[in-house]
């Protein structure tokens, strides 16, 4: 256990951000005790064998005991050497680190820079006090301290350099050069190294005065070794100021050979930006030296060469693509939030997103009109947008798509994803689903954090949820959303049938210079291709129905209205297959098979409506061959007979006679009885004979002589929804 | 009693020529006085307790003197010799400079916390450096009239505060670097005043939440070591680093560095093991003056050893005993170059200057060394009232040879 044994809180938490807080958060490891009676309290727990005992020099010099302080201090340092413990001595009057065996002495500064890698270390089993004294990467960061008090020194013995270019000097709160020339303007980091420090203070320091010359220390923050100074030179080229192409002099304690595997190392291959020794020689050199021109217009080019990777710390690359996507679509299509702003500011500060909008700037050309958005959709369909980071900002930029332009109905879930179980996130993704009556899902493939670590693609939440929607109907429309590129998570998503995919752009992609605007159309022409299919949604319904209806009945002994077997199997497997048909695609070779599954239903309706097995004969012989005639099943009525008009052959008109015909009804008229009988004979004549027309054009056509047909949407949905109706009336 | 009669019986007390038996009666007198005038001010008190302090200490360092006297000289007086300073009034007066709730800020960088202390005892709302100064001036002038130290420790520390002297007028500079930046100096008035609300001596953590590093250095200043001080929280650190020795601030590393920068490692073969010279001494001494006094032991060395053609060997070792800190320099092999009448006699230039210059009120002085042909002794030089004056050091044989010649400096606390 780690004891901070440490009298000044207000130094721990305002000077330091040593809050109760965030000790909480590593409670299992360290323990604070900031006065001598608690520490008298708990001595038996604190001088334990192996504790580590962080000590501020001067605890007890405000308490009774003073006079002991020295003595106290030694008797803890012996404890240490019996208990084989670790004493840690910190002060703000201590300048310098060490460290002999178990027992430490640093500045209070450094103690509280590195107390939390010193505190995870310890967590994970690796207790070294150099992390306390040096950081992470503390064998170069000693090297580098040792490096940098050696250089400083010398700088002591230079002498100011004079110039009349305007310059701006760059330098650290600590380890510093002092006065390098005779005037200057300066420009001090403290902490303040964050991405949002660096581009606030460009904004602020870098935008009023244009300068010759801009002179960054290499070394600079709390850890030397992240050799903060590359990573300014970045965010000065990649941030809009009168100095973004200004000649930059890196002054640093070590050369080349240490920034080689520096992220941000390749800085130094562009133009204008230079390394040199951390001396004032050097510094007033540098200046005699002739200056390159460096125009706007080259940055895309050299800045491109820093071919910088998503940051380590970054959230994860998910996060990166989808923020990256959201502030191009947004720009492109001009939406505006409060989302999309803090994000605007995100991109506009982190430098990743910097590089990113340096290389690859949003000309006026490449945003879209409203007229170029507007949709043509096939009905009204409803779409609903699943996606745990909506609320970033794809909300607001579907609503301006679909609600503003297009005036679709539209809803999105997914802001709360975060604080629900996986089994909640579907089970109200999919109640969202139906209680909406989706016709449309615009569906992210993760839906969760967690889905980024998974390894079985099944479980991911997108695929997860797809099936269930799938499994709900078939026909609901699912478009996945999605930045993933890989091609076992596509191969899944068609395992598990989605019906289109539209990929969210990423870093990398937008080198193509158009691809925001192509994306954006796609997903517009993909909206309306969707919307084509909405009806299979209403199709599936039906057959779900009629399983639900059909299916008992196929039982003799516990129905009381029995079907026959044949008739339940063949009619669920006809309905389904017309409706499975066109799922994927709908073509006319699609639509004309689909239609005459549907005919092959109507047939078996027919023989199921009309009592064929018992033709009435009453006598009558026609060119001498027996004739009967029929009856409906149910009602007993007689079939009707259908004259078919001489002069435009096809077209049947209804008569008020019975029909008569031999053993066997033609096909024309059993199937202009059924769906006459179905209908109640509500249907127009013109477009009953049209139905019977197409279907016989179909199976007699003669292919050679070019003959055409064609089957619209509006046939087959005609047709299922009168098979429908009339399985569920006859039946 | 009045204040001012009080101070009249210090400057007599302080006297150079007065003896130990004249003291003691002058002590009985005081008492005397303040029971006579019938109450208690408690800063009186508290001084005559000190004096009262200091009498015990040297009595109690008389009785437990170790060595047995080998002789009865008769005294003699080296007038050139300054009165005996007890090295335990030296610690004492750091020791309670750096507790002192005022005069700390001036030997620790400032943090938030300090800065809730300064605001409260300057009774101002934000940091004030005019009310500040003044109230350092007034504890440091308190401080001094309740502790007594040597002359440069005192001068010392009055150029860090107010860069004057005794008498009021402006110093050169402070400290054997002669440093003109000091708590009163123009420049950092100045920059005060450009800064208002900030302590020019930020620690670093508050510093970066005020976004100011206080006050900068203007050329750095350089230190013998090499090293330079670019701010004033470094000067402030720099002075601590005279008086406090510490782990952080250790005499091994202290001794390491001045041996490299007078290259008395490049004649020298020096051995300093951890065992016998430990990091984690905590002492309060005049760290300028001790390392003045070793280095003159070594150049004493070195100036013995240059006919020869081998390098000299130095053990040095630090040994903590009760209420004591001992130094010890053995020059191993040699042997020491005068008798032992000669050394108990005659104190020669060489140790005479080192006491007056060096050690006297620093620490106290002995040799423990292999005499040729009468064995090995232990001399105390300069541990004691009179000595040089009405009696001669006492020489105690020792048991074993102990292999060269061993200079010692004890460094005393005052007793608890």
């Amino acid at each position: 256990m780690i004891y901070l044994i440490d009298d000044k809180k207000p130094r721990q938490e305002h000077d330091y951000n040593w809050t109760e807080e965030r000790f909480e958060q590593f409670k299992d490891v360290i323990t604070t005790i900031h006065t001598l009676e608690t520490l008298q309290e708990h001595r038996k727990e604190v001088f334990k064998e192996g504790n580590i005992i962080l000590y501020h020099e001067s605890f007890i010099d405000k308490t009774s005991i003073k006079a002991e302080a020295s003595e106290r201090r030694k008797a803890l340092d012996n404890f240490r050497k019996q208990n084989n413990s670790y004493l840690i001595i910190f002060s703000g009057s201590i300048n310098t680190r060490n460290v002999i065996d178990n027992f430490a002495n640093i500045p209070v500064s450094v103690l509280y820079s590195n107390l939390e890698i010193f505190i995870q270390k310890y967590r994970d089993r690796d207790l070294n006090l150099k992390y306390l004294l040096f950081g992470q990467n503390h064998v170069i960061e000693q090297e580098l301290s040792i490096i940098m008090n050696s250089e400083i020194n010398k700088t002591a013995q230079e002498n100011l350099n004079n110039t009349d270019k305007n310059i701006l000097f760059i330098r650290s709160d600590e380890n510093y050069i002092s006065q390098p020339f005779n005037k200057y303007d300066e420009l001090i980091f403290y902490d303040n190294i964050s991405d949002t420090d660096f581009t606030e203070a460009i904004l602020t320091s870098l935008d009023r005065d244009v300068y010759d010359n801009i002179f960054i220390p290499l070394c600079f923050g709390n850890t030397l070794s992240d050799f903060n100074g590359l990573r300014l030179a970045c965010h000065i080229r990649c941030t809009k100021s009168k100095n973004q192409t200004t000649r930059i002099f890196i002054y640093g304690i070590v050369g080349i050979d240490y920034l080689l595997q520096n992220e941000y190392f390749n800085i130094l291959k562009t133009k204008n930006t230079y390394l040199i020794p951390f001396s004032k020689k050097s510094i007033g050199e540098a200046v005699q030296i002739k200056q390159e021109t460096y125009n706007l217009e080259e940055l895309p080019i050299e800045i491109a060469k820093l071919k910088l990777d998503v940051p380590e710390d970054y959230e994860d690359n998910h996060s990166i693509a989808n923020e990256w996507a959201i502030y191009r679509w947004s720009k492109t299509i001009k939406a505006e939030d409060d989302a999309i702003e803090i994000l605007s500011h995100k991109i506009n500060s982190n430098l990743y997103f910097k590089y990113l909008t340096t290389i690859y700037p949003i000309s006026d050309s490449q945003r879209l009109k409203e007229s170029d958005m507007r949709l043509k959709m096939s009905g009204a369909p409803k779409v609903l947008y699943i996606d745990d980071e909506a609320e970033k900002g794809w909300y607001e930029i579907f609503c301006k798509i679909l609600v503003d332009l297009n005036n679709v109905d539209f809803y999105c879930i997914g802001d709360d994803f975060k604080n629900q179980t996986e089994e909640q996130i579907i089970d109200n993704s999919l109640n969202k689903v139906k209680e909406f009556n989706s016709d449309i899902v615009i569906l992210d493939f993760r839906l969760h954090h967690r889905d980024f670590a998974k390894s079985d693609i099944d479980s991911i939440l997108g695929i997860r949820v797809l099936k269930k929607i799938k499994k709900f109907n078939p026909g609901i429309q699912v478009i996945i959303f999605s930045a993933t590129n890989k091609i076992w998570n596509l191969q899944a998503l068609n395992k598990a049938e989605i019906d289109s995919f539209i990929f969210k752009e990423r870093p990398g992609s937008s080198l193509d210079f158009d691809v925001t605007k192509k994306s954006i159309k796609l997903l517009l022409s993909t909206l309306e291709e969707r919307s084509e299919f909405c009806f299979l949604k209403s199709f599936y319904e039906r057959f779900d129905q009629l399983q639900k209806e059909l299916l008992p009945r196929k039982n003799f002994k516990k129905t009381p209205n029995p079907l026959p077997k044949e008739f339940v199997d063949e009619t669920l497997k006809w309905f389904k297959l017309s409706i499975d048909h066109l799922k994927e695609k709908i073509d006319d070779s699609k639509k004309a098979a689909s239609f005459l599954f549907l005919f092959s239903v109507l047939e078996n309706l027919s023989t199921r409506t009309i009592d064929v097995d018992n033709p009435i004969d009453e006598g009558k012989l026609r060119n001498g061959k027996k004739i009967f005639k029929y009856e409906f099943r149910s009602t007993k009525n007689r079939l009707r007979n259908y004259i078919e008009d001489a002069n435009n052959l096809g077209f049947y008109r209804r008569t008020n006679s019975v029909l008569e015909c031999g053993r066997s009804i033609p096909w024309n008229l059993k199937i202009l009885n059924t769906l006459d009988f179905i209908t109640d004979e509500q249907i127009d004549e013109s477009l009953l004979s049209q139905i019977i027309k197409k279907r016989n054009d179909f199976i007699h056509s003669n292919i050679t002589t070019g003959d055409r047909f064609t089957i619209s949407n509006q046939d087959i949905i005609w047709l299922n929804e009168k098979i429908f109706n009339g399985l569920m009336k006859v039946i | 009693m009045e204040k001012n009669k009080y101070d009249f019986i210090q400057e007599i007390f302080e006297q150079k020529n007065l003896t130990d038996s004249q003291r003691q009666k002058l002590f009985s007198l005081i008492k005397d006085e303040i029971k006579k005038d019938g109450f208690e001010i408690r800063n009186l008190d508290e001084r005559v307790k000190i004096l009262e302090m200091k009498l015990n200490v040297e009595t109690q360092l008389v009785k437990k003197d170790l060595y047995q006297e080998t002789a009865n000289k008769s005294p003699i007086i080296n007038n050139n010799l300054p009165k005996y300073y007890y090295p335990s009034s030296l610690y004492k007066y750091l020791f309670d400079y750096n507790q002192d709730p005022i005069l700390k800020s001036t030997c620790h960088e400032i943090d938030s916390d300090e800065l809730i202390n300064i605001l409260e005892y300057c009774e101002t709302k934000i940091y004030d450096y005019e009310k500040h100064l003044k109230k350092i001036i007034e504890a440091f002038k308190n401080h001094e009239e309740n502790h007594f130290a040597p002359t440069n420790v005192k001068s010392l520390i009055r150029g860090y505060i107010t860069g004057k002297d005794y008498h009021g007028k402006s110093i050169k500079g402070w400290s054997s670097n002669s440093f003109k930046t000091n708590w009163s100096c123009d420049t950092l008035k100045n920059w005060c005043l450009l800064n208002p609300g900030i302590p020019p001596n930020l620690d670093r953590g508050l510093g970066r939440k005020k976004k100011n590093t206080g006050y900068e250095i203007n050329p750095n200043l350089s230190l013998d070591t090499g090293e330079i001080i670019q701010k004033f929280s470094d000067l402030v650190l720099y002075f601590k680093h005279l008086f406090h020795i510490r782990s952080s601030n250790p005499l091994k590393k202290i001794i390491t560095s001045e041996n490299i920068a007078n290259k008395w490692d490049e004649v020298i073969e020096f051995q300093m093991e951890e065992n016998s010279f430990p990091y984690n001494i905590e002492f309060f001494t005049d760290v300028d003056k001790l390392i003045q006094a070793y280095n003159k032991i070594i150049e004493l060395i070195i100036e013995q050893e240059n006919r020869k053609e081998t390098k000299p060997k130095v053990k040095l070792t630090l040994t903590e005993k009760d209420g004591s800190l001992e130094l010890a320099i053995l020059h191993k092999g040699s042997v020491y170059g005068k008798s032992i009448i000669n050394t108990t006699e005659r104190l020669g230039t060489t140790y005479e200057n080192l006491i007056k210059k060096q050690i006297n009120g620093v620490c106290n002085f002995y040799i423990r060394a292999d005499f040729e042909n009468d064995g090995a002794y232990s001399i105390g030089i300069w541990n004691k009232q009179d000595l040089w004056k009405t009696k001669y050091p006492i020489a105690k044989r020792l048991e074993h040879e102990i292999g060269g010649v061993e200079h010692i400096f004890e460094f005393v606390k005052p007793q608890k």
